[in-house]
């Protein structure tokens, strides 16, 4: 990133807590440069969905600043809630549309677009998603990494500046991870900027530029992952311990 | 591959798939009127256009067969009263024939018919109405919908979970109870996430949306019922 550039995404001391007086998220600080792809995670209960419903606007923060591409948004949820796109961890939760075709339109009709600009938007995603042959399914009758693939259509659609993923990789197969890993670069390649939370970790540090560790609400560790390569473990993270980042990469063939 | 769920939208070139949902009601809710006291042939006169249509349609009944248990057993239940009601097998066969007539009307319009196509129909007209925010009715309603096909799934989920870990037949009063609090409170957590995807994705139940056309299939559909309706009153 160039030193002059305004990153993307800047967290300043945010807290979260459903209760006054019991943060769960405690004073969180981050920034995530615009085109990275950086990964959140850590242990279960560590607060990482909640971060994740925080900066795109589902959850009002007790305190902090949240901003985007230079601009406070802390006190505009709903400008946040079109400025980050979040694809959730089950994708049957976010796939309301009857057809594979109108799940991907729906977020367009809420923006108000003109029906040219819709169905441009619409064939360029599917292009990108491999979805053109699927357009007219039920997405009940989607295998998990095509429901994926939808999920991450109906927000990416939505032009949003920063793409969050909240575990991408849950309950998939292996063919599905892959498919979903080729997505994920793809779009890291067209320089979309990516925040990815998950626990499986060695499906992706080859690719990314910034991992970040939440320990209990706490941001415990941030930086390259080859810096923290060794210390991931001691953090609850299970890493592989023999070879280098570069080898844990999923798409060798 | 999920299974077929009952009351679902599925997307086809057909006749209905083509009209507009706002005709569709309305001929749902003309057939009632006279279904209410039709005789057997009048009962009889209603429900062939609508088999007539369900085949036209392709409905997937056998795809349905697990929750149309369900409907099979309301309408026996139905017979059993009615005849011991009025001890006329005639009566309690015209009221099992009724009450397949609203279900399957109810399927046919569910099977033809997107909640969202529904809400931007209906919203359209009900803004008319001084007084009334006819978007967020219609909102409401297209929400209300898309509710019916996750209240079968979560059933389904909950009695397939139960059975698997051996729930025995205990008082059926508790067994009721104790499956529609599981039910209920994975539904509340299911609205939940829902209400969490929809504003994720920018959704606004007062935004006014584009409204579907009537077409000749809508004079049609509209002018065949009012003819069946009359003939069945002409039965009276």
């Amino acid at each position: 990133m160039k030193s002059n550039e305004t990153p993307l995404l800047q967290v300043e001391n945010l807290e979260f807590g459903f209760e006054k007086n019991k943060p769960i998220l405690k004073n969180i600080s981050f920034t995530i440069p615009k085109g990275s792809f950086t990964l959140i995670t850590g242990p279960n209960g560590s607060g990482k969905s909640l971060l994740l419903k925080c900066i795109k606007g589902l959850l009002k923060p007790s305190s902090g600043t949240i901003l985007i591409d230079g601009e406070d948004l802390t006190k505009h949820p709903k400008k946040r809630l079109t400025s980050v796109g979040l694809v959730f961890q089950d994708s049957d939760t976010q796939i309301v549309g009857q057809t594979v075709e109108r799940d991907i339109l729906f977020g367009l009709e809420n923006l108000q677009l003109p029906l040219a600009e819709q169905m441009k938007k619409l064939e360029e995603v599917v292009t990108l998603l491999d979805l053109s042959k699927q357009l007219k399914q039920r997405p009940r009758t989607l295998s998990g990494g095509e429901k994926r693939r939808l999920s991450i259509a109906g927000v990416l659609v939505m032009e949003p500046k920063l793409l969050i993923m909240d575990e991408p990789f849950a309950n998939l197969d292996y063919p599905s991870v892959l498919q979903v890993l080729k997505t994920l670069l793809a779009l890291k390649g067209e320089g979309h900027t990516i925040i990815l939370v998950s626990h499986e970790v060695e499906k992706v540090l080859a690719y990314i530029d910034l991992a970040l560790i939440l320990e209990q609400g706490n941001l415990t560790l941030q930086g390259h992952p080859a810096q923290l390569y060794t210390q991931f473990r001691s953090h609850g993270v299970y890493v592989p311990q023999e070879g280098t980042i570069e080898e844990l990469t999923w798409l060798k063939h | 591959m999920a299974e077929a769920l009952i009351f679902h939208y599925r997307e086809q070139h057909t006749y209905l798939n083509h009209c507009n949902p706002v005709s569709k009601l309305l001929c749902v809710i003309a057939l009632c009127f006279p279904l209410v006291k039709a005789p057997l042939f009048g009962t009889l006169l209603l429900l062939s256009p609508l088999l007539l249509l369900s085949l036209i349609q392709r409905l997937p009944l056998k795809r349905y067969a697990k929750e149309l248990r369900f409907f099979i057993f309301m309408t026996c239940l139905i017979a059993l009263t009615e005849y011991l009601a009025t001890k006329s097998a005639l009566l309690a066969l015209t009221a099992c024939l009724r009450f397949l007539t609203i279900i399957l009307s109810g399927m046919l319009i569910s099977d033809s018919t997107a909640p969202d196509d529904l809400a931007r129909s209906l919203g359209n007209l009900l803004d008319r109405i001084p007084f009334v925010n006819g978007w967020n009715v219609a909102s409401s309603i297209e929400l209300s919908l898309s509710l019916i096909p996750m209240i079968f799934d979560v059933t389904d989920q909950v009695i397939t979970a139960r059975k698997a870990r051996l729930e025995r037949n205990r008082n059926p009063i508790k067994n009721l109870t104790s499956l529609g609090s599981s039910i209920f409170s994975l539904l509340l957590d299911r609205a939940e996430e829902l209400s969490w995807a929809l504003d994720a994705r920018a959704f606004e139940a007062n935004r006014k949306r584009q409204t579907l056309p009537y077409t000749y299939r809508d004079l049609l559909l509209i002018g065949i019922t009012t003819m069946f309706v009359f003939l069945t009153y002409m039965l009276y």
